[in-house]
């Protein structure tokens, strides 16, 4: 194929009107379930805003191609995003970005799952974006995270993750892919040099941050100072989060308890 | 108790019931299983279908881009259908190149295409020769529980039948494109194939709609693809010999299947049009 | 032209009797069989040249009108430990085409055979092997599908290993007249409306695989089921005859290779 046109490309340059920092509350709600996947251990699938990410988790298994005893076990992710996630088609091959996410991911996961419980295994994870409006990747920490969660894998906490996009001096909560693509050029001249796309992850009852990606060029200050706005978005998800671990817990707990009544009657049946 | 019985003897497990006339889900042989259809929840892509057909779910989306025809075809524009099975969907898929399920699933849905004839590739050309439409189908397991090549069919259509194309003019002579996404136009869909699955258990019992467990249990699947009351598509990759009394039980089946699907389909896309 | 030693099928032969011939042009033409039927539904039979190397390795040419296909069994052998199963053989179909890397349609192929293969042969009584049948396609002039099954069961035959039912393919098309054609070559395939392709076991005469392409009727598709069936029987009767043949030749020559 030659030729290719983008077809819903908006543009970008008209955006400098728009002054940033929108709370979660101004943006769509947020939506997050988990056991969506029956053939997976656990899975989760949230929506934030436009952009709907999908992950299971499968119950651990030997790592391929290795030898020699590790003392900890280990977690495979995988980012992909669907091919018709983007405005642009994307091929079935991880690209250079998708494999960098994966690394994001793992790296946000690592800290927060309790490792020693499983030795010499692996636990796969994967995720899927079906649509990306922004964020793309927080919104996957945060869905892995349930994820793992939802498949009983021991953990110290649930992980949660933001994004912020810095274009100048306008800071912009969970971009969308506009803003995005705008954060990562440079600001037209006469306005400080500060741009970039900052995603980090966060373990909200340990007060900790697992994982800190910065894309761009930004001072140490505004670097330092997102950080707090990164942490307060992250509250709040973390409140999403911890509700609908709670939600599934108990419906599976319904769903065992009406299997005892079940089985209990079918075994008089039986003898 | 019956967990243990049935991952210790799956087979004989699946037999009592059967014995009963029931399936463990609480189906009879020729039950399907609920049908569920959500159209247009992509923005991103050009159509976008998500079909659950019980516990399984496919998401199609079409990406529209813009190409040269081939030289010995130059009306015609293409339309490239891939199944995905990535391993989040099950546990039998590991990560890597397609599996061999996948690649014959492609082929099927691409073969299920061109017999059904749903869209004509001439639609799709813009100048003959020198520009037309490529369609990427893709089409992504979320969750396999059986009967996939069933929602693969079904989400493909309904995800055709929401695609709306922008408008492209092409100058010849100086080689330029012009295209105005606010100008769109529907893509003629003029069929609806529709597939139906059916698994052979111990040479004898015909399941329709199974699932994931059945399958792998069963001896044999077969696939009939029906559109407008004609066969489009008669596929069984070998597995225990079928009678003609049950080949025909079978095709019945499929084009009862069909009408209702139908009717599910268009229902979805009348609500999406209000 | 050397060929090495003839084997009867059904025989697992030491390696002590192999042995070089050389077979004249003249028994090789022994070996074609052409039987025209009515000469409105002609099924081309398939020719057939059985070939056998070494002990685990059985191999057919078919050549069905122009269509040709080579089809070499291996087995039963010792297996990769990802494909074991305990109970059963593990049984595995490989399809090259004449030119280029293998692609998805040619998977298809893959999966038709295996199945087809593994429910026809006993594989139960050789757990923990691996069973291969590799098919290389040599021309395509239509009808490669059916070739392709009757060399892989051919060669099943000559490999010896204990099948419950020959199967026999046999492919036909419906134009757009609405006649159908049974073993059309590819000349008439291309004015084709829809194209099928059924394999039929031995013993009961039913579907053990189906393969279509095109739309048709479920009248016309039980139409040309009937008259595939029919076909088959002529196939079935050839398995016999190049049995016959094969076991003949191995008579005629084994005073000679015993020396």
């Amino acid at each position: 194929m030659d030729r290719t046109a983008t077809l819903t490309k908006k543009e970008t340059s008209g955006h400098e009107s728009q002054l940033g920092l929108d709370t979660k509350a101004d943006r769509l709600t947020d939506h997050v379930k988990t056991g969506v996947v029956s053939q997976a251990k656990g899975s989760a699938y949230i929506e934030q805003s436009n952009t709907k990410v999908v992950c299971s988790v499968f119950d651990p298994r030997e790592i391929p191609r290795k030898s020699g005893y590790s003392v900890n076990g280990e977690l495979y992710c995988e980012f992909k995003f669907a091919p018709f996630s983007c405005i642009q088609w994307r091929s079935h091959q991880p690209d250079a970005f998708e494999k960098e996410c994966s690394l994001i991911l793992r790296r946000s996961l690592e800290p927060a799952v309790c490792r020693h419980e499983f030795p010499n295994f692996q636990v796969d994870v994967y995720a899927l974006v079906l649509e990306n409006d922004g964020s793309a990747l927080a919104a996957a920490i945060t869905c892995a995270a349930l994820a793992l969660a939802d498949a009983s894998v021991p953990m110290y906490d649930l992980v949660v993750a933001a994004t912020l996009g810095v274009h100048g001096d306008k800071k912009f909560m969970d971009p969308t892919v506009e803003e995005e693509s705008l954060c990562n050029i440079l600001p037209p001249d006469g306005r400080s040099r500060n741009h970039g796309i900052i995603t980090a992850a966060f373990s909200p009852a340990h007060q900790q941050m697992s994982e800190f990606a910065q894309s761009g060029a930004m001072d140490i200050d505004c670097a330092t100072s997102s950080i707090q706005l990164l942490r307060e978005a992250c509250e709040s998800i973390y409140l999403l989060s911890q509700q609908c671990l709670l939600k599934g817990v108990t419906k599976m707990l319904k769903k065992k308890q009406k299997e005892i009544k079940l089985d209990l009657s079918s075994d008089r049946i039986a003898c | 108790m019956a967990t243990c019985y049935k991952s210790i003897h799956p087979v004989k497990y699946y037999r009592d019931f059967l014995a009963k006339g029931v399936r463990p889900d609480g189906r009879d042989m020729q039950k399907f299983r609920p049908v569920s259809i959500n159209v247009d929840s992509i923005k991103t892509a050009e159509g976008s279908a998500i079909v659950k057909i019980g516990n399984t779910v496919v998401v199609c989306g079409i990406k529209a881009e813009l190409a040269a025809p081939k030289a010995e075809e130059p009306n015609f524009g293409y339309l490239v259908p891939n199944v995905e099975l990535p391993p989040l969907c099950s546990p039998r898929f590991c990560p890597g190149p397609p599996s061999d399920l996948a690649q014959v699933s492609s082929n099927f849905i691409a073969e299920t295409l061109t017999s059904s004839g749903c869209v004509d590739l001439k639609d799709l050309c813009i100048a003959p020769e020198h520009l037309a439409w490529v369609l990427h189908c893709d089409l992504i397991c979320l969750d396999h529980d059986g009967s996939l090549w069933d929602a693969c069919v079904i989400a493909l259509v309904a995800a055709l039948r929401t695609v709306k194309l922008p408008h492209v003019s092409y100058d010849v002579e100086a080689e330029t494109t012009v295209v105005s996404p606010e100008k769109r136009n529907k893509l003629q869909v003029h069929n609806t194939p529709v597939a139906t699955t059916f698994a052979i258990f111990d040479d004898e019992i015909l399941l329709t709609d199974p699932t994931n467990e059945e399958e792998s249990l069963s001896s044999g699947v077969m696939t009939i693809v029906v559109q407008g009351g004609q066969l489009c598509s008669v596929h069984k990759p070998g597995g225990s010999p079928l009678t003609e009394s049950q080949l025909q039980e079978c095709i019945n089946g499929a084009m009862k299947r069909a009408e209702y699907i139908n009717k599910l389909v268009n229902m979805t896309l009348e609500s999406l049009g209000t | 032209m050397v060929i090495r030693e003839h084997t009867a099928p059904g025989f697992n032969r030491p390696a002590e009797n192999f042995g070089n011939h050389v077979i004249s042009q003249k028994t090789m033409n022994e070996f074609y069989t052409i039987i025209d039927i009515r000469h409105n539904v002609t099924l081309q039979h398939p020719v057939a040249l059985l070939r056998s190397d070494f002990e685990f390795c059985f191999d057919a040419v078919c050549v069905q009108r122009d269509t040709a296909v080579v089809t070499a069994v291996f087995g039963p052998a010792e297996v990769k430990p990802q494909r074991i199963l305990i109970d059963k053989a593990s049984v595995e179909a490989l399809y090259r085409p004449k030119t280029g890397l293998p692609r998805v349609h040619d998977k298809m192929r893959e999966t038709l055979i295996r199945n087809t293969c593994s429910t026809a042969l006993l594989v139960t009584l050789h757990p923990r092997t691996s069973i291969s049948i590799i098919v290389q396609e040599m021309q395509d002039s239509g009808g490669l599908l059916a070739c392709a099954v009757n060399a892989a069961c051919l060669a099943l035959i000559n490999s010896g290993i204990a099948m419950k039912f020959l199967v026999a393919a046999v492919s036909c098309m419906i134009d757009h007249e609405d006649n159908i054609l049974i073993d059309p070559n590819s000349k008439q395939l291309k004015g084709s409306k829809a194209s099928l392709t059924f394999v039929f076991d031995s013993i009961k005469k039913n579907i053990m695989a189906c393969h279509t392409t095109g739309r048709f009727t479920q009248l016309q598709y039980e139409e040309s089921l009937l008259k595939c069936r029919n076909g088959s029987d002529k196939i079935f009767s050839f398995y016999r005859e190049i049995v016959r043949k094969v076991h003949q030749e191995h008579d005629r020559m084994s005073p000679t290779c015993r020396t």
